[in-house]
This record gives structure tokens, sequence and C-alpha cells, in this order.
């Protein structure tokens, strides 16, 4: 009877203040002034790196524990990781946005443990013979093997020539096994030729190979190097005991050099002469009281590396900066007579142009059995065709490499640059670019231009290949370490990895630096900032507060939900490593 | 049973039986025995209730709120000072519609201090959408809250249960408590179909706009009218089951009365011993007491004193620069229905101060003799001049 | 619904991913009662009552109690108000709620200020800040509620903020496993009151905690204390001149200040290493 009178209301009547309706019929996004992007960026070591590679991918995949995969994006661009994790004098830890917080990435010796773990096979990837075209690569140091390398992925025919009897250039004739283990080398150039690239060893330009057998080919590239040492005094008597560098790393016992009594003394303060002393020191047995270093620049402007002069200090070598050579005497058969001076070096900063300057009166005089000189190498520029623009001991290219001559290009040391592995790697990848848009009649200015990055001469050749999915890409932009987020981030001591002992070291040609065990490597891989490119780490969601970004997780995509994204920027500043971008809204 | 009780007791057995699930209480004097005893149940574990012991008043009234609106069936019970606490809640457990019943003990507010029965604290709350149920005596304290849960739990809106500070909360009484499975079969369980329920989420209690609050309002008024009827109805069942009945009003002697005294609570108790002396003497005189006041029963008042000559109002509250609420409210309700009859407004008892029949035999005496009733209201019939206003 | 760039919406965000759906909300006024939505449009997917202001916890007691008498042990009961309607107004409620222990994890979203009606101070409102009622700076400091909570010995009482996910994550999760009142302060960043432009969020949050100034730790019954994340110990100007609310203080005021967070730093520390074994 009672519940007649209920409440008195239609059952669709609210008498209570209840809600279940969906407050998503606001659409907050009308609020927006700016919305967000994800851009990934160019991080500073890529663009220091002269070969370009994307190495906060290579992080990234390397975080996930996909070895194989950040070897591969490593491969995308350099066909030696193996040889630069060893060797290269790592412009992109100078750069790298950690060194600003605490201490740079390893990045180094993450290419050598990726090298050293992971396996790629590449054969599969790239369309080998895809094209009909035919290049000829001449010289197979590092700018050769990486224009063949890329040229071949390009899908092009690669014959490489090379006049001594193995591949590798100054890799194998130049740098020391205990730097760079042959074992390593060879795999590595096994990796490049693999590719069906055709070899032609022991032959010789001018001599076994002449300029008209090479008229068939539709393009060459010509990385011939420097392989001719200076030697800048005036001298009388026979030069035997006067060696260059080159020649004596090139083939260490040809020389009767083991005969530790013999005083040695080394001119020049580059990577080479460095070389050249402890390469002695090793056929001595350890024994380095005779071996000295001499060279003008100060212990700070020696070319060499610093960690490379460390070492060679800690193995005993002595090392004296401020002389420059300045006389040589010598009697019939007897030791020489080398009289040094005090000397200053003056590095013009805008043409690089070193100048070497007596200093005051003092002679030094140095009794010695043999002199090795490492103070900077010519090119052997007889037998390169006609017609092709030589200055100063080099090979005039333009910064695609194309030379005065159509279909001929060249790379490397013989064009001049910077003397590095690094440098020469990049001028090989530069001229397969050159050549493929030669050869497929592109524009190359915009080509290169689509794929540059920030305004330096390093440029993508993957994307060149094929334009990556994820995220539009800004190759302009570069990281800047006021644009990471620190406070995201936690200091820790950069992690380096073990050498051998001294003692131990200086009897041995063996491997000098030991490379990261897979615990410590991870620690070094959780470091890095990844700078301008997403990880999937979802700070941006975690931040975000109005649940506007979404994840496609079948397809793995981040997105912005604009319906509802008031466009706050939270997500542009929590990224820690820059992806988000905000740009004002167009009508 | 008929047992030997305290009003707050019976009060207490009342809630007990209607078998609530979430007590939530504060103690104050002169309501502290209910809470006491409720506690003693509880400890003897024959209650089946949570209890929540809170710190103050204020929390009792906001945990029974939500508790109500988990779908939970809810008590408590305070007095004055922390019903005024309660205030603003009193509004909000009105406007969420939730079906609390709460046994307040009328005791007068502070300042000053003072603990005895006056019914200005409950009627101050008039305004906030409660149900209101004037108790006489301890047998209707008990019987009124078994009947307000199911009046608020039909109508969806609150009531408050009025007992009189010391006259009812603590005088002893024979008091007949029904057996539990009656007043099971007379008060079906609280099952809500609204409630905050994760098997159907949603938000109780938004910000609205100017015209959806309106209409709020207009659904809860229409309710409250509602309830006048249900009340009824409710009172109807309650007798036929129980065989104590007792409507909205309480009309005594009425049939030829000629002066008709309305009231409410206790005062209506003596008022029958006076009524019962002035008869003797051949006076006319009646009563009608008011037990439900929120609403108010404008209809069946109006009916009850369709051939009174004279009101007279004794009310044991004030509200100041005005007069008796009962009074007032009377008086509004009888205007342009019944033209011309003077309504004598007479306010006492104030702070607990006794009433007796003498007092009331005086008041008859006044209105008797006055042909025009004053606007303000008679503050004092113990001083000869005092009504001379 | 909240201001673009809300660090409050964003640990309440957090908080409810957390929660989870078998849960009942009670939220107050405050901007969590405008974020609720309008009716009748809700934008939380669980039952939510918005309660009257100082009634958060009273609230969530009652529902906690009226689950229990329905047999259900399985649905979390949270109180989410802001710092007014918890160290203030909402205060005594809390305490009581505190004192009979009741099963609800109350959460006091800390945006240091009565910001839904205007940036008005509040007990929680830190030391020398501008608001509109304190205008020249506030004289009084912060009130800490975490150490207010442990001291009513409950079982679990920390500080969070909306900035360190993770964190605050976790302690919720944590806080679902205890029977009893959890207590979670959440610092959150407020770019309308607190003077910054909004995108800026995730690192004031973070500078709050990395400078020691709001430090993420917990303390269960009263007695254990744990340092939930090692800070930086960057300066408190760092964190400070990033806000406008603070753009008056003299280097007098942040010497000031600086001493003042590293003794309160000193004491957390010396508390929290008496528990090595947790």
């Amino acid at each position: 009877m009672v519940t007649q009178y209920r409440a008195g209301l239609h059952k669709n009547e609210p008498f209570l203040a209840i809600s279940s309706d969906s407050s998503l019929v606001f659409k907050t996004g009308g609020q927006r002034s700016e919305r967000p992007l994800f851009v990934t960026k160019v991080a500073p070591c890529r663009h220091a790196c002269p070969i370009g590679i994307d190495i906060p991918m290579a992080f990234y995949l390397a975080s996930k524990g996909d070895i194989d995969g950040a070897l591969r994006v490593y491969l995308q661009e350099n066909p030696l990781p193996g040889v630069c994790g060893r060797v290269c004098y790592h412009p992109c830890e100078m750069e790298c946005n950690r060194g600003n917080f605490d201490e740079p990435i390893n990045t180094r010796s993450f290419e050598r443990f990726l090298s050293d773990h992971g396996q790629v096979d590449l054969k599969g990837d790239v369309s080998i013979h895809s094209k009909k075209e035919k290049t000829a690569v001449i010289g197979s140091g590092p700018a050769g093997l990486s224009a063949g390398y890329h040229l071949a992925r390009l899908g092009y025919h690669v014959t490489l020539f090379e006049a001594k009897s193995e591949l590798g250039g100054m890799l194998r004739y130049g740098i020391p096994p205990y730097r760079l283990p042959r074992s390593i080398l060879d795999s590595e150039i096994e990796r490049i030729t693999s590719l069906g690239i055709q070899i032609g060893l022991e032959t010789t330009l001018g001599k076994d190979l002449s300029w008209k057998d090479l008229e068939s080919f539709d393009a060459v590239f010509i990385s011939i190097g420097l392989q001719l040492g200076k030697i800048p005094f005036e001298t009388d008597g026979s030069e035997d005991d006067i060696l260059t560098g080159v020649d004596f790393l090139a083939d260490p016992r040809k020389w009767s050099l083991e005969d530790d009594t013999q005083r040695t003394l080394i001119i020049g303060g580059g990577n080479v002469a460095i070389d050249v002393a402890r390469t002695l020191m090793r056929l001595r047995q350890g024994k380095g009281n005779n071996i000295s270093v001499l060279c003008p620049e100060s212990r700070d402007q020696m070319p060499a590396l610093p960690e490379e002069i460390k070492e060679a200090s800690e193995e005993g070598i002595t090392i004296l900066n401020g002389w420059a050579p300045h006389k040589l005497h010598r009697g019939n058969g007897g030791p020489f007579f080398l009289d040094f001076c005090r000397a200053e070096v003056k590095i013009d900063e805008e043409s690089g142009t070193v100048e070497i300057i007596r200093v005051g009166d003092e002679i030094q005089k140095h009794m010695v059995d043999r002199i090795i000189v490492a103070i900077g190498q010519t090119m052997k520029s007889d037998n390169l065709p006609a017609g092709i623009e030589i200055k100063r001991g080099r090979i005039v290219t333009d910064r695609f490499g194309r030379t005065s001559l159509p279909k001929v290009f060249a790379g490397g040391d013989a064009v001049g640059g910077k003397p590095f592995v690094a440098d020469a790697i990049a001028g090989g990848k530069m001229g397969a670019f050159a050549i493929s848009c030669f050869l497929e009649d592109r524009d190359i200015e915009a080509e290169f231009q689509t794929h540059q990055m920030g305004n330096s001469q390093t440029f993508s050749l993957q994307y060149f290949i094929e334009r990556p999915e994820r995220n539009p890409v800004d190759l302009r932009k570069v990281v800047a370490f006021d644009q990471i987020n620190t406070l995201f981030f936690t200091e820790s001591p950069r992690n380096d990895p073990d050498k051998l002992e001294p003692e131990t070291r200086k009897r041995t040609f063996e491997e000098v630096i030991c490379g990261f065990d897979p615990a410590r490597m991870e620690r070094e891989i959780s470091r890095c900032f990844k700078c301008g490119t997403c990880i999937d780490c979802e700070i941006c969601m975690d931040f975000c507060p109005d649940i506007s970004i979404i994840k496609d997780a079948e397809l793995g995509i981040y997105s912005f939900d604009f319906d509802y994204c008031k466009g706050c920027g939270v997500c542009s500043v929590a990224c820690p490593r820059n992806v988000i971008e905000m740009v004002w809204e167009t009508k | 049973m008929r047992m030997f009780l305290t009003g707050n007791h019976a009060a207490a057995y009342g809630a007990r039986l209607a078998r609530p699930q979430v007590i939530a209480a504060y103690p104050i004097t002169p309501q502290s025995p209910i809470y006491e005893k409720i506690s003693e149940w509880d400890g003897q574990g024959v209650l089946g209730v949570r209890m929540m012991r809170v710190e103050s008043e204020h929390s009792a009234m906001a945990a029974s709120i939500s508790a109500s609106l988990t779908g939970v069936r809810t008590f408590t019970a305070t007095a004055s000072q922390g019903l005024a606490l309660m205030h603003e809640l009193l509004h909000y457990a009105s406007g969420m519609r939730v079906p609390i019943v709460m046994v307040n003990v009328n005791r007068s507010m502070a300042a000053p201090w003072s603990f005895w029965s006056e019914q200005t604290d409950s009627l101050s709350q008039r305004d906030t959408g409660w149900l209101q149920l004037y108790a006489a005596d301890n047998q209707e304290a008990l019987d009124m809250v078994i009947q307000a849960f199911k009046i608020s739990e039909t109508v969806f809106l609150p009531t408050m249960v009025v007992l009189e500070a010391f006259y009812i909360s603590h005088f002893m009484e024979p008091v007949e408590v029904p057996d539990q499975k009656s007043v099971d079969d007379f008060l079906p369980p609280f099952e809500p179909s609204l409630k905050l329920d994760t098997d159907n989420p949603a938000a109780f209690c938004q910000t609205v706009t100017q015209k959806q609050y309106a209409e709020f309002r207009i659904h809860r008024q229409r309710a409250m009218e509602n309830a006048l009827e249900v009340a009824e109805v409710v009172g109807r069942e309650y007798k036929e089951r129980f065989g104590r009945g007792y409507g909205l009003l309480e009309c005594y002697c009425l049939e030829d009365a000629e002066t008709v005294l309305v009231t409410a609570g206790t005062i209506g108790c003596t008022a029958r011993v006076a009524i019962d002396a002035l008869r003797e003497e051949g006076k006319k005189v009646g009563m009608v007491r008011v037990r439900l006041f929120r609403p108010f029963p404008k209809e069946r008042l109006i009916e009850s004193l369709r051939h009174a000559r004279k009101i007279a109002v004794i009310d044991r509250n004030l509200s100041p620069g005005q007069e008796g609420v009962f009074c007032e409210e009377l008086k509004s309700s009888l205007y342009s229905k019944i033209n011309g009859i003077p309504v004598f407004g007479f306010v006492l008892g104030l702070g607990g101060s006794n009433v007796s029949p003498l007092h009331i035999k005086k008041v008859f005496g006044i209105a008797e003799q006055m042909n025009d009733a004053p606007l303000k209201p008679i503050l004092d019939v113990e001083d000869e001049d005092a009504f001379g206003i | 619904m909240a201001c673009a760039g809300c660090g409050e919406v964003l640990g309440l965000k957090l908080v409810l991913q957390a929660v989870g759906r078998k849960a009942i909300a009670v939220v107050v006024p405050s901007c969590l009662g405008i974020i609720l939505g309008p009716y009748p449009y809700s934008t939380f997917k669980i039952p939510v009552f918005h309660a009257a202001f100082e009634t958060a916890a009273s609230s969530a007691a009652g529902i906690s109690n009226a689950l229990l008498a329905k047999g259900d042990e399985e649905t979390l009961v949270i109180a989410l108000a802001g710092d007014g309607g918890t160290t203030d107004i909402g205060f005594q409620a809390l305490s009581g709620a505190a004192d009979r222990n009741e099963n609800i994890i109350y959460c006091c979203f800390d945006n240091e200020a009565y910001m839904n009606t205007g940036i008005q101070v509040s007990s929680s409102t830190p030391h020398l800040a501008w608001t509109m009622t304190t205008p020249h700076g506030k004289a009084l400091k912060k009130k800490n509620m975490v150490e207010i909570m442990g001291a009513h010995r409950i079982p679990y009482s920390a500080s969070a903020c909306s900035c360190f996910p993770d964190d605050l994550r976790r302690k919720i999760k944590e806080a679902k496993k205890i029977n009893g009142v959890k207590y979670i302060h959440i610092l959150s960043p407020c770019p309308t009151g607190w003077r910054y432009v909004e995108r800026l969020t995730p690192n004031i949050g973070r500078l709050a905690v990395e400078t020691k100034y709001y430090p993420l730790y917990e303390i269960r019954n009263g007695e254990k204390y744990k340092i939930t994340h090692h800070p930086k110990s960057l300066p408190v100007e760092d964190y400070l001149l990033a806000q406008g609310r603070f753009g008056h203080l003299t280097k007098k005021d942040l010497e000031t200040i600086q001493k003042e967070v590293d003794r309160n730093w000193d004491e957390l520390a010396r508390r929290g290493s008496h528990n090595s074994s947790y």
C-alpha cells in the first residue's frame, strides 16, 4: 500500500544529482594554441661522427637487448665498426651531451662491443647487383672499402683494386695489431667483400691497371691514400737507416730493428709516431731504453690521441716535446748526429696550417743509430688519369667527392681533409652517394640537403636508401645539452674498459684494450641519454595531465589525441631527450 | 513485551528493531544514553551494526550520508549543539535524498549553557528539508522511530524524531516493545537501486546549473508534500499491526471545543490534565497536538480547527524577533482559510522550565478573556501584569 | 577539466590508474571537485561521491563501514581532497578517521593553497610564498601532514609527488595491500597559483624533490621511516626562483629557507637511517 506513494515521480526523472554520462563530450582540444609533435632529431654524437651513424638508435636497441639490431644500425652507415670501435678518435664522445652532465658515454667501446658480440647477415638486406652499372674502386683502405660497401648496397657491381697483396690499406699496413688485431680486420673485410664485390689484388694503377682499362666502368672511385712518408732533411750517405714511419709499420720486421741496443729516434708527434714507438718496443721484447720520440709540439698539441700518448708513456716510451729536427750529420756507416732546436708549433685555427717556429738558440745533439720519421705523408700521384686536377699534393674534389673529370670520384687521404679512419670511411660513403646520384641522374645538391645532418658534411645514407617510417625526422635539428631534461637522470661515472698491464703488454702484440663484459656494457648503455630519439620510455604518457597521448599497442606507435590535448606543453618538457616539440596551431 | 524504560532507551529499542546497518554517533547530554545503550548491545554482539564512534556530530552526519548512499540503513542521534554543528549537512542529507533517521533530543541552545528541554534546536532546522516528528511520551518515541524508517525509505527524505530532554529522555515509563519479527514484517530491508556501486559507477552530487538546481528543489518539495499522505498511511499500517495509531495530529476533546489549544511534545500530556479539569468546570476546551511538524499538516489542522472560536498556541520555543514557531506556522496555514479567529501565541517552558497544568489553565483563561489576540507572543503567565501587552 | 599543465590532475590520473575499477571515491570541494565535471557528465570511471568540504575522511569512512556492513571486503575506498580540505577544515575528520584506523586510502593533493577559489593561503602554503591573502609572503611555515599522520601511528603515511609517477604508483599499490588508514600526500605543482609557465610542471615537481625541499619518504606505524628517493641535493633556489610566487625572495630569505631545508633533511635522514633492515 505504501509503495504507490514512492517519490511520485516518473521512472526517468532524476531526483538525485547522479551522473553516469561520460565527460568525454567536452573536447578540451579546442583550448589549444600550440600542439605537440613527435620529431626525431639528431644527437650531437651522430652529428659529430663523420659517418653519421645513428648512435642513439643503436644504444636504444642495445638497451632492449637487441645487440644484433644495434649492430645493424651501425652497419647501415659504417662497414667497419670493429675497426672504428678500436681506433677511432671518437669525436662522438667529445660532443656527447652526457659529457656536460657528468662524463661522456664510452661510445667507442660500445661500437666495439657490438662488433664483437653482434651477428648480422647483410646479404639478405641489400639489393646486390640489382643495378646494371659497373663501378671501380681503386685502393682498399678505409675509404675504398667504405665506397665499395655502399656501392654494393646500392645495387651496383663493384670491382675493388688493391696494389698490395692484402686488402685494408692503412688499416693493415699502418695500424699495429695491438690496436687492431688482424683477425678482426679480416672478418670486417670479409663482411664487406661478401656482398659480391670483385677483388683485384696486387694490382697497381699504372702498372697492372691502366686508365684505359678503367674506361669500361661507369664510374670510378679513387682512394689511393698517401703512401709516401716525408723525410725532412737532406742527407748525405745512404738513407737505409732513415725510414719513414709508413714503411716501418707496413712491415716492421723487414728492417732489422729488433736489436734493442740500436739507439732509435722517432721524429713526429702524431699517431704514426706513437704507433712506431710502441711497435718497436714490442719488437724489442719490451726493452725501450733506446727508443725516444721527439716532436716540436707541446704535449697538448701533439696530434696523436691523448689515450695513445698515455699508453705509450705507461709502456715507458720517452717522449720529448718542443724539439724540431735541425740538422743531420753522418759519418760513413757510423751513427747519426742529429741536431734539434727548441721549437714551438703554431696552428692557424682557420686554415689549419701548422707552422714550426724555432725558439731561441738552444741546440740539443742526439747520437742515434736509426731514425724513423713520421711527420706526414704524401700522395703517389703518377698514374692518375690525365686531366685530373691536383693541388698541393691532393686530388681536388668538391664537397661531394667529384673530381675535375666526369665519372671520376675520389675520397680519403688522397683528397686531404682530416687524416682519420672515420673521415676516410665518410669520404667513401660520400663517394658512393655521389656516384649513385650521377648514375641515376639525381640532383645531388637536393638529395644531400634532404639527408644532411645539421649544417655539417655528415649525412644519412641509410635515409637516402630508405626513409624511416616512424615519427617525422628532422635531421637539421641537433639536440643541444640544454634541451636534455637532466632532472630525469642521475649522475654516474663513465665505464672504461680494462687494459693489459703495461709491463706485460709491451712485450707482445696482443690487443691492449679489452672489450667490455656484457654487465659493464649494460651499465654504460643505460647512461646514454639517447638524445632526440624516442625510446618508448612513456614518460610523456605518464606526465600528460589530459591522458592525450595514446599508444597503438599493435603497431607500437604513439600519437596525440587532439580532441583533448590542451597544448600545455608538459610532454615537451618531460621528454628527457627532446623528442617532442610544440608548434603553433595553424588554421 | 512490556518494559519500564526511559525515553532514550525506548528510542534505542526502536532503532535496534529497525535493524540499522551503520550507526555513526557522538555523545551529548541528554542523548548519550541512546549512544551508550547501542554501544552496550554492540559489545554484546546482538546488534549486527557497524558502529562508528566518531569525533564530532559533523562527522557523524557526514558518515551517515555517505553510508546511506552506499545503500545501507543508517541511524544516528544528537541534541542542540550537536544538531547545530550538523546544520550544513542536514541540508546535504536532504538534498541527496538519503533516508537517515535521527533522534534529536530537544535541548536549549547555548549561549548561555543549559541542558534542559527546549524545541528551538530542532525548529531552527525546519528549513533543511528533514521530516520532523515530535513525540509526547516514551511509547511514541519508540513507535515514531520505527515508523520514521518506513516513511523515509518511501519518500527518500531524512526524518528527525524529536524527544524532549529529561521529560522524555530520562523519565521512565512503561513501554510496549514489539518483537523483532513483527517489525521485520512491517519494515522490509533497505535496498535502494541508486547507490555507490562499482557495478554501476556514477558520480553523485556534482555541480548543477541554476535551472537544474531549481528542478531538484521542486522534486524535493513534491516529495515533502507526498510525505503527508505517506505518513498517514504508514501510521494506519502501524496501528493495524501493533495496535497503536497516531496520525499526524492528536485531537483531544475537540468535538464541541470553543477554545482549542495547539501545542506539541510533553506540554500536550500536561494539557490533557488541565483540559480534563476545565471540562469538569464546564469549560468547552480542547487540544490539537501536532505530531508531524514537517511537512506541516496544514489541511488536517485547518480541518480540526474549523469549529474553534479561539485558538491558543503554547510553544516551548521562540524565534527571536518573531514568535513561537508552531504559532507562526499555524497562523500562516490558517490565513485566508479560517477568517477572524483569534490566535493567541504563548511561549512557555523556555530553557526547560516547568509548564504545569496550572499554567495551562491560565493560558485558557487568558484566551477566554481577551477578544483580540496580540501580535506579539505572550511570554509569561505567572505575572498578572505580564499579559497586558 | 583542469587548467592546462595542471600537476594535480596528473597525480589524480596516476592514482586512479593504480587504484583500478573496484573502488569508490570521495571527492570534496577543491580543484578536484571541478575536475570531476558538471552534472550529468562524470570524468571518473568509478563511483564517486562529491561530499561536503570538510568531510573527505568522514564520508570515506562512512562508505567503508557501509561496505563492511554489506560484507564487502574487496572494494577500496579512496578519499581525494585538496590541501585546504585536509590540513585546515578537514583536519578534524581526518584525525578522527586515523584514530579509528578506518580502512581508507586518503590522498591529499597539495597545490599549497586554496587554488580552486582563487589562490588563498592554507596551512599547507610554504614559508614566504605569495598568495592572494598573503601578498607579502606567508609568515608561517608549512604544516607537515606526513609527520602528523605518522604521529597518529596509522599503518602507512607517505609523501609523493605527481612528477615522480613510478614512486606515486608504487605507494598507492602498497597502500592497497594494507588495512587501515593510508595517507598519501601528493605534491601537485600548480602553474596558475605558483606562477610559472604551464609546460614546466615536470621540472617544478622534480626540483621540489631534488632540492630536498620536499623529500619523498614513507612512515609505517609511526616508527619506520624510509626515504624513497635520494635527491641530487640541488640548491633550493633552483626550485624557488623558478616560480613567480617566490619571486620576491631576498638573498637572506633564500639562505633562511636553505637552512630550514637542510635541517629538516638531516633530521629525516637520521630517522631513516635507524631502519637499516628496511
